[in-house]
């Protein structure tokens, strides 16, 4: 019995900072995904310096085949694998550890790991031998190596075992009544993750089996049903990310400034709205598609979609809202933003989620719920305006929101001091910075006419004449910067992970009593996380007046960019 | 981070939507039907559906 009780007592640990119970698998599951996904980062980071210089017509590096093989590479390593990696890490997280459960099957997820590791290894070998330069999207008729497809396929049933692992957690914790109630808001969040996945997953067995056999000459493939399908995963695993970004927020909220979750029933429906309808807005992608009917298209677009937009507006209102909440109970009471002035901007943890915040919301949902308009992604298809809107929400807001947990996953989970903390402090503002820069030049490129996923932007050789406005040209400068900022930025957190990972020095709880360098102020003192009492009852009371502010200048954002659009359409639609 | 309880809170009755919410596996086949119904299976009856257009 000793000897049990002994060896269950070696598998955990207690956090000193949070009090959670750690276990020691799922803490290693947790840093071998982090690892692997900042090496997918760097992969895709690099791919992404060749695009933007190639792009930049001044410059033009790249001849045209390297130009769509690293543009393969860039979206396959930054959309698929940096974030899965990481959010198998969150998955990680936010079931056994938060829970304070065991790991299920531990052998099984370093079987999965070992899955993920080799697809992504696949796909990478077969886009830099030049055997599939086929695009993120690979639609047929293009066709790449059979080892591509199945590469996809082994990375995808690793991350579909690793889910399951997730929902096993889940049960492990609810039966060995690890917690009482129900579970917390940001396992919540991960769980409301983890059904995207599998929604995302299930598409993805759909399309890429049935074309890798195709890519042996078995079978064939209807190239409007593989549309459909693979945007089904496509998509979708987009939205796997916007709902671990969401947790992300409400967690970094917590340890920041000991933000308040206003009302947990709102917060979970707005995720269950998620659950219901989010992965629906992938036939944004078909709206100019000639074998989809208009009732399909409008009902997936607007009604289902405008659901999980309003999901969004939830989650942007409240996160912001308990922050302003928190940081008033801590004594920022003054004026209207007070709160919003004197906030840790210092911690790249807060500073990097405030950005991902306001640039996800800001930026990627205006931009996105108007391309999601069928009758102004006519003008829209197709051009630099798309990558510009997803550009402000994978990676302006996912990756962002990622980077900022990183600097609290490194004490808490790697227990390492931030090494380069000075750079770190910076980090997030010159990545987030370079991003609103690069994808506001995406979008006014792309308004003015310039097409995505093409080599040559001044059209030369064209067998028809193409004229783009000069003013393209200046946007270009615009567009070419802030990529080279945003790949500063993200070489800036690359090599602060791995030099703090491999070289950091040991946080201890000697470190944090002395206020070391390289520990954010989250960890080195953990805001209150309950808030009870006349003061919190009276700030309940008082309400949240910055944010509501911020949610009128949003709106007044939204209808300006919306009604402007509906105004373009008029110039290429004469009515009467 | 968590929602203030009122004491003796264990034994109040646990509202029908928080039940449902607190059930992960009805959460995923409900996200599973409701995207294969609208998105995946209605999408495949437009495309399987269209006749095949006349060649010129």
């Amino acid at each position: 019995m000793s000897a049990t009780l002994e060896s269950l007592a070696q598998r955990f640990r207690r956090c000193p900072v949070t009090g959670l119970q750690v276990n020691r698998d799922s803490e290693l599951l947790i840093q071998a995904n982090a690892v692997v996904a900042v090496v997918a980062m760097l992969v895709g980071a690099l791919a992404a310096i060749g695009l933007v210089l190639t792009r930049w017509q001044a410059v033009h590096l790249l001849p045209a085949d390297q130009y769509y093989r690293y543009l393969t590479a860039h979206g396959l390593n930054m959309l698929i694998f940096w974030v899965i990696f990481f959010e198998m890490a969150v998955l990680y997280f936010a079931g056994p550890v938060v829970l304070g459960c065991r790991q299920p099957a531990p052998t099984l997820a370093w079987g999965a790991f070992a899955l993920m590791v080799v697809g992504a290894g696949m796909v990478d070998w077969m886009v830099f031998t030049g055997n599939a330069d086929v695009l993120f999207t690979s639609y047929p008729p293009l066709r790449a190596h059979p080892n591509y497809y199945l590469g996809v396929i082994l990375f995808a049933v690793g991350a579909l075992i690793a889910v399951s692992l997730f929902f096993a957690s889940l049960v492990v914790a609810k039966k060995e009544k690890t917690y009482s109630g129900s579970v917390p808001l940001v396992t919540f969040g991960a769980t409301t993750a983890a059904i995207i996945a599998v929604i995302t997953l299930l598409h993805g067995a759909a399309v890429y089996i049935p074309t890798w056999l195709w890519s042996m000459d078995i079978g064939n493939i209807d190239p409007e049903v593989y549309r459909m399908v693979w945007w089904g995963l496509g998509h979708s695993s987009q939205q796997i990310n916007v709902a671990a970004m969401v947790s992300v927020w409400y967690l970094l909220g917590g340890l920041t400034v000991g933000g308040v979750v206003l009302n947990e029933k709102v917060s979970r429906m707005a995720f269950v709205l998620y659950v219901l309808f989010i992965s629906m807005a992938s036939a944004h992608h078909l709206l100019v598609d000639p074998g989809m009917g208009s009732a399909w298209k409008i009902w997936n677009t607007s009604y289902a979609m405008y659901l999980a937009v309003l999901a969004s507006m939830v989650h942007g209102f409240t996160v912001p809202a308990g922050i302003e909440t928190g940081q008033r109970l801590r004594g920022y009471t003054n004026g209207l933003f007070e709160w919003l002035r004197k906030a840790p901007w210092s911690d790249p943890g807060f500073s990097g989620m405030w950005l991902s915040l306001v640039i996800f919301g800001f930026m990627g949902g205006i931009t996105g719920v108007t391309l999601g308009t069928e009758q102004i992604n006519i003008m829209a298809h197709n051009t630099l305006r798309v990558p510009g809107h997803f550009h402000t929400t994978v990676v302006g807001g996912t990756t962002l929101a990622f980077m900022a947990v990183t600097y609290y996953v490194l004490p808490l989970i790697f227990r390492k001091r931030v090494a380069f903390w000075g750079m770190a402090r910076l980090q997030p503002f010159v990545f987030g910075g370079g991003i609103v820069a690069m994808a506001l030049g995406m979008i006014f490129m792309g308004i003015l006419g310039m097409p995505r996923r093409h080599w040559d932007s001044s059209f030369a050789g064209s067998p028809f004449p193409v004229e783009l406005p000069p003013a393209s040209e200046l946007v270009q400068v615009l567009f070419g910067v802030g990529g080279l900022l945003a790949a500063v930025g993200a070489l800036m957190f690359i090599a602060i992970a791995v030099v703090t990972v491999f070289f950091g020095k040991p946080v201890t709880e000697e470190a944090i009593k002395a206020g070391a360098s390289g520990i954010p102020q989250g960890v080195l003192k953990l805001p209150a996380q309950v808030h009870t009492g006349e003061v919190a009852e009276r700030q309940h009371r008082e309400g949240v007046k910055g944010t509501v502010v911020l949610v009128a200048i949003f709106f007044v954002c939204f209808i300006v960019y919306y009604f402007t659009n509906w105004k373009m359409l008029s110039f290429l639609w004469k009515v009467g | 981070m968590s929602e203030r309880k009122p004491a003796g809170s264990n034994e109040e009755k646990v509202p029908l939507g928080q039940k449902l919410l607190d059930q992960p596996f009805l959460l995923l086949v409900a996200g599973i039907v409701v995207m294969l119904a609208f998105y995946t299976l209605w999408g495949l009856a437009e495309i399987l559906s269209l006749r095949p257009a006349p060649l010129p």
